[in-house]
């Protein structure tokens, strides 16, 4: 007898059904609008640059920046120099003619940064970016954002993706931030690919959802004052307040957990009961040694029915089970264990 | 379903304005629509794993999605769509008119699997509702005696965001999302009062709703920026209880209390003052938060012989009131080219106003709940905590290519918690950042934080486990950490990246005596990537993690000192955990011809943890150790090949295959209940089965204008 929820054909047609009129809408809008090849005007320099470098010129139109209605948008010149001419006159190449190269290694974070900057330091998402670690560690924005790329697909900006994704299959189309921020902080993403993790590889959390890459006043610029406030965002059923609270809870979801990734279900650091273990000990349980003998299947390899429930499946969780706090009375509370 | 048929109209009237406003010949559009098919061919008993976040339900299934870019003088708008009619579906809308307004519109859908199958067998029947009911004693499964269900959840997050820029420099936002979870999550409950009397797996329904809703309202120019934001948070569960059979208190029906309701209010402002002498900016941050959440207490609970037993809630309704003040400032500078300084603060405040609840005489009692000597109201702790950070941070450039960091920070807490009240911990690290070798870039940071901690040496008055006097829990105790991360990057040769890190992090807990004494770990990360990523690129990676916590414990009656000399039955023991990965990724792309494309990739990814027990000499023992804590080994190969076969038209096709296998001493050979020697269990089966072999193959057609 199976219960519980199952897609049925009736959510299939249900879920097609709410994506429909969105489509046809898109369609007629595509119908009634002009021919999608009508060419795109460029701002008059950029003429110029086309000559050598028209992919730059072609990829950089397919952002924000390019649109020929973004008239605050900038053009060749707003960020490579003035003179584009005489780097054209002198037969190109880097710096020739005073442009600014943004791939040159000599060429300082900050004096990258202030290209960029000077459109867009008011914006509201760049207002903690001089006490963010990334300013303080010389990334630069063009590290992570390209300007002469075209955003992937569901995307209006162009993120770096130097490497080839290595994932298991996704079934998502669209090009992943994780991948950015990994070509940097490339042991982050060993932990995304580890059996316990949150569902980034698979496209259904970004690291902004966590960490404001563009600076915050919190540590490892994450986007709330505090770790449970952060993960509580989502995870609102463990936000309390409760009767019983468990104070390692409401102070770091950290102590017991690994946010990025973990060999053990849950996310957790350690496996229980080791790590109630390393806080709980007592008489008679919590402090007794749970070893081998204690499993389902015994050293000698012989079925064992009597299996010690604080071994198997979850652990000590098994009774207390609600680890995060409880509203229970009484000591059916205090113990977690309703 | 009401907020789903309200989004899309909304999303296609805000896709159609552009149109609406613009004049003719505006905008100009392009995009694609994808149709295809994917077959699923698995092995396995339970197939949660292979689904755990992504929609590879066995069989055939179709491939649809959809994007849309127009483009215009004052307006652009976005639509994208994929897995369309998938339990992983995905939409999105986002456009505006350029320097007036910006807009989003989402929804986002996935389903978590946990189990199925043999992964989720239950002797209950009600499961999905919130009340599960069953006869026991009941035999063991494959017994047609027990029920199977979808161990799962599907999570849809709809929301949007308007902002409204055209009065720059001031702007108005809003944001709101809801987050719906339905589904079924197995829960779990002890059966009945002792440690010895064993628990209950519990499919429990889970539909929660999450509204949020915030308004921003800002002014920001290049010399300062002030922003005012109220955000509102509100949680339902549509469940407040579950009941179900408890065999151990003669079949009566217990109750296990749900996540209640809960709201979030928080008031935040934050602005930041540049361009100061020195080349400063200013920055800081105030929030005021309320957390509440209002419950009415459980009368009676059910106990012992199957009797209901009255709780004696006093009073009868709880009222969460938690207030959090953060405040925050930051003064960065870069007075010279050389030199670049921050100094930073920070102060938390929690009070915790909640209903100071308590159960007098109630006969629900245990430990030191209800005992006359330590807690005879038997009244919960309510958490409180204040903590203030200063920190300073500084860098030099002795040359443009050489940077020396260094920074110094103080943290001190006091909170209200039985062991430890007050802790202090200072932090300092240096940093040396190096790019002489136009080839090669080199970081390695060292840093050393020690933490000193008042324990409370009168906890033994406050509990009836005097072993907790021994205890020192690793959170808040005395702890000297030593941490050295290195980073080399180097190109070799054009187009030829290695790059290698370690890092090594060592707590010791030096002063503790029961608990945890030492965590260490360390990894190891090394890759090498060639090739232009337009043409071929290669990317190759290896990782080795090790982690290792060492752990002191005592058990037995004779005495809580782990001084005390041992008896068989009395005795101090350790434990060592160690855990380890290893993965190796392998990742191409090539283009062969200019309308061929090939990807690949391959992961093979191993974990494996063991535990050691040792006791000390005259005390029992030897212990078994155990060799397969999550002992898991996953291969991962995909290979992809896209073919521009016209300008319009771009195809496809895929395989995959995976490969999970799972080794553990928790769920190995579960027999789904165990027999009361240490109470009786009933498990549901869940990562018992999760080895899979997959082989899937795909096919999708693209047409683009």
């Amino acid at each position: 007898m199976e219960i519980g929820v199952t897609t049925s054909c009736r959510n299939l047609l249900a879920r097609l059904f709410y994506v429909l009129p969105t489509l046809a809408v898109a369609l007629g809008l595509v119908a009634a609008s002009p021919s999608a090849s009508a060419q795109r005007s460029v701002a008059p320099e950029a003429e110029t640059c086309k000559t050598c470098h028209a992919d730059y010129v072609a990829t950089f139109l397919e952002t924000k920046h390019g649109q020929s209605g973004n008239t605050r948008g900038p053009d060749c010149v707003a960020c490579h120099g003035q003179n584009v001419l005489e780097h054209a006159k002198q037969g190109g190449g880097r710096g020739v003619g005073g442009t600014f190269s943004f791939g040159d290694k000599k060429v300082d974070a900050d004096q990258k940064d202030t290209a960029c900057l000077s459109c867009h330091e008011s914006n509201r998402h760049l207002a903690f970016w001089d006490s963010g670690a990334h300013k303080k560690n010389d990334v630069a924005c063009v590290d992570c954002h390209k300007m002469h790329q075209t955003p992937g697909p569901g995307s209006t900006i162009a993120l770096a993706k130097d490497n080839p994704t290595v994932a298991p299959l996704q079934t998502t189309q669209r090009q992943l931030q994780y991948e950015t921020c990994t070509t940097c902080h490339k042991q982050i993403r060993t932990q995304l690919l580890k059996p316990s993790h949150h569902p980034i590889i698979e496209g259904k959390l970004a690291c902004s959802d966590c960490h404001n890459p563009h600076g915050a006043l919190s540590e490892k610029m994450v986007n709330a004052e505090s770790i449970p406030q952060l993960c509580t965002t989502c995870h609102t059923e463990k936000r309390g307040p409760f009767v019983w609270g468990h104070p390692p809870v409401e102070e770091n979801c950290l102590t017991c957990h690994n946010p990025h990734g973990s060999n053990h279900a849950r996310l957790l650091a350690e496996r229980a009961p080791n790590i109630c273990q390393d806080c709980h000990d007592a008489a008679r349980h919590p402090g007794t040694v749970y070893d081998a003998s204690g499993a389902w299947i015994r050293p000698d390899g012989t079925p064992n029915p009597s299996a010690n429930t604080r071994l198997i499946a979850r652990g000590c969780v098994n009774c207390h089970y609600h680890v995060h706090g409880s509203n229970a009375p009484a000591m059916k509370g205090k113990f977690f264990l309703r | 379903m009401r907020a789903k048929l309200i989004a899309i109209p909304v999303a296609s009237l805000l896709a159609a304005s552009p149109l609406a406003f613009a004049e003719e010949g505006d905008l100009v559009w392009s995009g694609s629509v994808t149709v295809g098919a994917r077959y699923v061919r698995d092995k396995a008993d339970d197939p949660s794993k292979l689904n755990e976040y992504r929609d590879l339900g066995s069989g055939g299934s179709g491939i649809a999605g959809f994007e849309l870019r127009g483009r215009g003088e004052r307006y652009y708008t976005n639509i994208y769509g994929e897995n369309l009619g998938q339990d992983d579906q995905y939409l999105d809308v986002r456009g505006g008119s350029y320097g007036v307004f910006k807009y989003r519109l989402f929804s986002d859908e996935l389903r978590h699997n946990f189990g199925s199958g043999p992964g989720a067998l239950s002797p209950y029947s009600g499961i999905g509702s919130d009340t599960l009911t069953g006869v026991f004693p009941r035999p063991t499964p494959p017994a047609t005696a027990w029920n199977t269900f979808d161990h799962s959840y599907t999570r849809r997050n709809l929301g949007g965001f308007a902002e409204w820029q055209a009065t720059s420099p001031w702007y108005f936002r809003v944001d709101t999302n809801q987050v719906k979870r339905e589904g079924i999550n197995v829960f779990a409950g002890a059966n009945g009062t002792s440690p010895g009397n064993g628990f209950t797996d519990l499919p429990s329904p889970i539909d929660y709703t999450t509204t949020d809703i915030s308004g921003e309202a800002g002014y920001s120019t290049r010399r300062g920026h002030l922003a005012v934001s109220l955000m509102h948070s509100k949680f339902k569960n549509e469940n407040d209880v579950l009941r179900w059979t408890n065999a151990f208190f003669a079949n009566g029906l217990d109750t296990t209390v749900l996540p209640a309701d809960n709201e979030l209010t928080r008031l935040s402002v934050n602005g930041n003052l540049r361009q100061l002498p020195w080349n400063s900016t200013l920055a800081g941050r105030l929030v005021f938060s309320q957390l509440s959440s209002d419950v009415a207490m459980q009368t009676t609970m059910l106990h012992t012989g199957g009797v209901f037993q009255a709780s004696n809630a006093t009073p009868g309704t709880f009222a969460g009131d938690v207030k959090r003040t953060n405040l925050s400032l930051s003064f960065s500078s870069h007075p010279t080219k050389a030199v670049d300084t921050r100094a930073y603060m920070d102060y938390a405040k929690e009070d915790n106003n909640s209903t100071q609840m308590s159960f007098p005489g109630t006969v629900l009692t245990g430990g030191t709940c209800g005992d006359a000597a330590f807690n005879p109201l038997c009244e919960p702790e309510r958490y409180h905590y204040k903590r203030t950070k200063v920190g300073v941070e500084g860098g030099y450039r002795l040359t443009r290519e050489n940077k020396l960091s260094g920074g110094l920070e103080y943290s001190s807490a006091e909170r209200e918690r039985v062991d430890f009240t007050k802790t202090k911990d200072t932090r300092v690290f240096a940093q040396w950042k190096n790019s002489s070798v136009d080839w090669l870039t080199g970081r390695i940071k060292y840093q050393f934080l020690t933490r000193k901690s008042d324990f409370n040496a009168d906890i033994v008055a406050t509990t009836d486990n005097p072993t907790d006097f021994y205890v020192r829990r690793y959170d808040l105790a005395n702890v000297s950490q030593n941490q050295l991360k290195l980073i080399l990057d180097a190109t070799v040769a054009p187009r030829v990246d290695l790059a290698f890190e370690a890092i090594f992090k060592d707590n010791d807990y030096k002063d503790t005596l029961l608990g945890r004494t030492n965590d260490t770990r360390q990894e190891y990360y090394a890759s090498a990537s060639f090739g232009n990523p337009n043409e071929f690129r290669v990317l190759v990676f290896g990782d080795v993690e090790l982690t290792q916590y060492e752990s002191f414990h005592r058990v037995g009656t004779g005495g809580a000192d782990p001084a005390t000399p041992p008896t068989a039955t009395t005795y101090n023991w350790g434990a060592t955990s160690k855990d380890r990965s290893w993965q190796l990724g392998l990742g191409m792309d090539w283009k062969p011809r200019e309308r061929l494309t090939l990807k690949a990739s391959l992961i093979v990814a191993k974990t494996e943890g063991t535990a050691d027990f040792t006791a000390e000499a005259g005390g029992a023992g030897p212990f078994a150790s155990i060799s397969n804590v999550d002992n898991t080994k996953r291969t991962s190969l995909n290979v992809k090949g896209i073919y521009d076969y016209s300008k319009n038209w771009e195809l496809t096709g895929g395989y995959a295959h995976e490969k999970y296998e799972y080794d553990d001493i928790a769920y190995n050979g579960t027999l789904y209940q165990t027999t009361a020697a240490t109470g009786a269990g009933v498990v549901t089966g869940q990562f018992s089965f999760q080895p899979y072999t997959a082989n899937i193959v795909y096919a999708t057609a693209k047409y683009k204008f």
